[in-house]
């Protein structure tokens, strides 16, 4: 078996012998460990596995997915610097998770430490019902929560999430008062929905796509109509300016070279483009983004001013 | 144990029992006190099961000191070195796990395992077969989580040259 | 539902791979660490160049294999391979300390045989009908079921109530280290991000079952298992009587089963545990609960293969994963672009009825496989020399806990949590309330936030909590549970009282 220190010390030996136009194609040389920070089944998971076909048809490795749950991703973040950094391990990210976390206490990591280098896709916020609830559009559900306010419950995955940020912001937007109930995952907010133990849910897109017979959406915080859901208003069609939901991305550890990075980056990139991953992640709801490894800095920073204004809302910081 | 009779109850005081209560009742009040920064929602449950803790804790003990139960002594039968050894040798085994990877701390701890279980001598034979079969077993597993399963097992820092 | 289905299914390659499956799941389940989730999710992208009711045939058969190989570790070396085979382990390592550890095998095959049918039959049958009980618990249900759970204790503990309420306790507690799902609190943790994952409970039920184990196992040179000398082979014809002595036993535990599992959120180790403690107490021997008692083995194999097919109910119909390896296999599902959902009965019948009919070979291949590996795990326990049994058992620990979240953390929080249980359990602190609490806590506590804040929401708190039948019925049988066994005490203590009366 050959030592990882051996195969970083021959990579380096051959980029510095031929430039980095031939190191890039021998990249990478060896299947990728592909970390995801949650137990499998999720929707990172899911996005992971359907990046998998992609990636070995670009490079010819597999990108192998490794699941290391715990503390909401907190484990798998705050312990991935220590990994080895030749480019062949990288980590699924998540906004607002890597955000939010750090701000709200201690967790091991901070925000910067993660080294992201993609964001591909994002699941957005959506509001859903049971088919069979009076609400029928987002104005209906609204002048309730007017009518009554606190009395109209949602529910949603986890506190602090995406769900969370989502009906935080909402409630400020429309000027109403709601009470927000976090359930493990999203499986169990979509449970609870169902049964009709509360009056709607703060979901994504991606939950209304799989539970469309007993489920409606009343409305989509993309840019966007969503193309499996044309009959869905968007946030900012009814005017109010929310979009976003959960962004997923991908960090190298520290100290990886940049030439791998940026490699990295522009094979998950192309990944992105491809027709046919683009329509079977359209299919279980989720959007597309590209923000490659230049961009992201500014886009996170745009991310963190958003969160940051709901984490005052949360008290989580003055 | 079981066919104890009921009249056979005025037996000794579980001191041992007692003792561990005591402790109990200390990390519930401990557990108590470490609610104080956390939210509302979030205390309720702890604050609720540390009460839950100091309060059986309490009433074990109490128990005791009014109507003794008949209680087993604990058996100290067995080899008190061995047993301390043996959580020594995977204490050691857990702790450089990290350092000198997954194989060198597998093997080390295994070798001190064999030595910690053995009650046979030592023939050149048996250390033979003992070495094949660790070999065999290590190997095995190795094998089974981290190429088939693909577990990625700690290659150990001082390896990495790193 | 046609036949055609029942022939897709008996395809050599589906055939294969239910064999391939069952015997894959059954060596991994074994092994303590190497969960059924685990099984489930390294093999899924094994699946995804296959017709999906093939992929679901395999995937299901390695789930129902694992559940199995659980009561392998359960029986012979007290360690529940699985979480599902805790309860195993009260009567089956007894047995097997006892010489009669072959037995327990074979009785865990035959149950698991009849568990595993029974919920693929129900879920065969009755999916859509009983995929809407899924939907009748909600948060309450779950706080007041979790609350049921606790009251096992009393049944768990073997005469010492006390010290189990506060083993249950101190599992509760412990439940809570962590960050928070509900609420968002980072507790207990000390400021150490190592503590931030909580305490997994596959690693504390590792550590808190098969680290004392480990320790008395070299205090002695005392063999680890005494071997019966009046049998050998499957004891198979031993075992069928005890079997058909017991059906009602194993169908009550098959049925339990399969309504636990369609409940999200509670799993095979709930169902296990709430089988036994039926068991024992419509048993006429309750006494022998705990001492190696053959029907405690058939109630939990039996009620825990019963939520393979059990959880499969919401996962097809709802789209709501009713177990852990569900949740993958749905994952699983979406990628491949099957949705599930009603029509996966009808539009995609042939998806669905091929593979349970799948799952039912895979279920009576588990009798031939189960006899022949068992046989063989337990002829290498007794043979293996202590020398060797004890690094391979430590081994299996270190690299199981590990294996779970890839996380050297665990497996010192495991060791310590070993050393710690060792002391405990000879204080009298038995290991099995404090694992029961560490299951029930997360359900407890969650149940109880939402329900807290769904009152608020309605403007009335106390009320939420009995707010409809299946609540009532919970709390009645929490009564019930909790006045038994004082009724019991005091019914023995009057019976005692009048043969002492007689005998002057």
């Amino acid at each position: 078996m050959k030592s990882p220190f051996m195969t970083v010390l021959a990579g380096a030996v051959t980029s510095l012998a031929m430039g980095t136009a031939v190191a890039q194609s021998d990249f990478p040389s060896k299947d990728l460990s592909y970390i995801i920070p949650f137990g499998p089944g999720g929707e990172s998971d899911i996005s992971a596995r359907l990046q998998q076909e992609y990636f070995t048809d670009i490079t010819g490795q597999e990108a192998v997915i490794e699941y290391k749950p715990g503390g909401g991703g907190a484990v798998a973040w705050s312990q991935f610097n220590d990994m080895p950094a030749d480019g062949h391990t990288i980590i699924g990210t998540n906004l607002p998770h890597i955000i939010l976390q750090p701000l709200a206490k201690d967790v091991g990591f901070e925000t910067d430490d993660l080294n992201n280098f993609y964001f591909f896709h994002y699941s957005p916020d959506a509001i859903l019902v049971p088919a069979d609830s009076p609400y029928q559009t987002l104005e209906d559900l609204v002048e309730a929560a007017e009518e009554a306010p606190g009395s109209i419950t949602f529910s949603g995955s986890g506190t602090y999430s995406a769900n969370h940020v989502a009906q935080t912001r909402f409630d400020e937007l429309a000027g109403i008062t709601t009470t927000y109930i976090p359930y493990k995952g999203t499986g169990a907010a979509v449970t609870a929905l169902k049964s009709g133990e509360v009056s709607a849910e703060w979901g994504y897109s991606t939950v209304a796509a799989n539970h469309q017979d007993d489920t409606r959406m009343l409305a989509i915080a993309s840019s966007e109509r969503h193309p499996l859901f044309p009959d869905v208003p968007t946030f900012q069609e009814l005017g109010y300016d929310l979009e976003g939901g959960a962004y997923r991305g991908m960090a190298v550890p520290e100290g990886t070279p940049e030439e791998a990075k940026q490699r990295l980056s522009e094979i998950f990139g192309e990944i992105n483009q491809d027709p046919e991953f683009v329509e079977r992640m359209q299919e279980l709801g989720f959007f597309l983004v590209d923000v490659p490894a230049d961009e992201v800095d500014d886009f996170l920073a745009e991310r963190r001013a958003e969160y940051e204004e709901v984490a005052r809302a949360f008290d989580l910081i003055d | 144990m079981s066919n104890t009779p009921v009249n056979a109850r005025a037996g000794r005081r579980d001191v041992l029992g007692m003792g561990y209560a005591a402790v109990f009742v200390v990390i519930g009040g401990l557990a108590l006190y470490f609610t104080e920064g956390m939210s509302t929602l979030g205390a309720v449950f702890p604050q609720t099961i540390a009460t839950a803790l100091v309060i059986f804790s309490l009433a074990y003990i109490v128990q005791n000191l009014i109507s003794p139960g008949s209680v087993n002594p604990p058996s100290g039968d067995g080899s008190w070195v061995r047993r301390g050894l043996l959580v020594v040798v995977m204490l050691g085994w857990v702790l450089s796990l990290t350092w000198i990877g997954f194989i060198a701390a597998g093997v080390l701890g295994f070798v001190g395992m064999i030595l910690v279980g053995n009650y046979d001598g030592w023939t050149p034979r048996r250390v033979l077969a003992y070495a094949l079969v660790s070999a065999a077993i290590i190997g095995g597993f190795y094998t089974l989580f981290a190429v088939v399963l693909n577990v990625p097992l700690p290659p150990g820092r001082w390896f990495q040259g790193m | 539902m046609s036949w055609s289905f029942l022939l897709a299914a008996f395809t050599p390659f589906n055939l294969m791979l239910a064999f391939v499956g069952v015997a894959a799941g059954i060596i991994i389940g074994g092994l303590p660490g190497l969960s059924a989730t685990m099984a489930v999710a390294v093999l899924v992208p094994v699946t995804f160049g296959m017709e999906p009711a093939s992929g679901l045939i395999m995937l299901g058969a390695i789930y129902t294999g694992a559940i199995y190989g659980g009561a392998y570790s359960a029986i012979l070396v007290n360690t529940p391979g699985t979480p599902s085979a805790i309860a195993t382990t009260f009567d089956g390592y007894p047995m097997a300390k006892r010489g009669d550890g072959d037995l327990a095998v074979t009785l865990a095959t035959l149950s698991s045989v009849v568990g595993g049918l029974t919920g693929a039959l129900a879920l065969l049958t009755l999916a859509p009908m009983l995929a809407t009980i899924a939907l009748q618990f909600g948060s309450v249900e779950y706080f007041w079921l979790a609350v049921l759970g606790l009251t096992l204790i009393s049944a768990l503990s073997e005469g010492a109530t006390i010290k189990g309420f506060i083993g249950a306790s101190l599992g509760l507690l412990l439940s809570t280290v962590g960050v928070a799902v509900v609420g968002g609190d980072v507790r207990y943790t000390f400021g150490s991000s190592l503590l931030l994952g909580g305490v997994e409970i596959i690693s504390a039920l590792i550590g808190l079952y098969c680290i004392p184990v480990l320790i008395d196992l070299v205090a002695t040179p005392d063999p680890h298992l005494r071997v019966s000398e009046k049998a050998s082979g499957f004891r198979l014809r031993e075992a069928l009587g005890y079997a058909l002595r017991s059906k009602f036993n194993m169908i009550r535990s098959a049925i339990i089963g399969t309504i636990v599992a369609i409940l999200p959120g509670a799993g095979g180790s709930i169902a296990s545990l709430v089988s036994y403690s039926e068991a024992r107490r419509s048993s006429k021997n309750r006494e022998r609960f705990g001492q190696g008692e053959p029907d405690g083995i058939l109630a939990t194999e039996s009620a825990n293969n019963a939520t393979v097919g059990g959880g499969f109910i919401p996962t097809l119909v709802l789209g709501i994963p009713g177990t852990p390896p569900d949740a993958i296999i749905l994952g699983a599902l979406l990628v491949q672009g099957v949705r599930t959902g009603p029509e996966l009965f009808t539009e995609n019948a042939d998806i669905s009825y091929t593979f349970i009919y799948g799952l039912l070979i895979a279920t009576f291949l588990l009798l031939p496989m189960g006899l022949v590996i068992g046989r063989y795990a337990f002829k290498s326990i007794i043979s293996i020399p202590k020398a060797i049994l004890a690094p391979t058992v430590a081994f299996m620990t270190v690299i199981g806990t590990y294996a779970i979240r890839n996380n050297v953390w665990d497996v010192l929080i495991m060791l310590v949590l070993g050393v710690l249980g060792w002391f405990l359990n000879r204080a009298g602190f038995k290991p099995s309330p404090i694992v029961l609490g560490l299951i029930l806590g997360p359900i407890a506590e969650q149940g109880f936030v939402q329900a807290v804040l769904m009152g608020q929401a309605q403007g009335a708190v106390l009320p939420i909590f009995f707010r409809g039948p299946i609540s009532w019925t919970i709390v009645a049988i929490i009564v019930i549970a909790t006045l038994y066994p004082l009724f019991a005490m005091v019914r023995k203590h009057r019976q005692t009282a009048a043969k002492a009366g007689s005998d002057e």
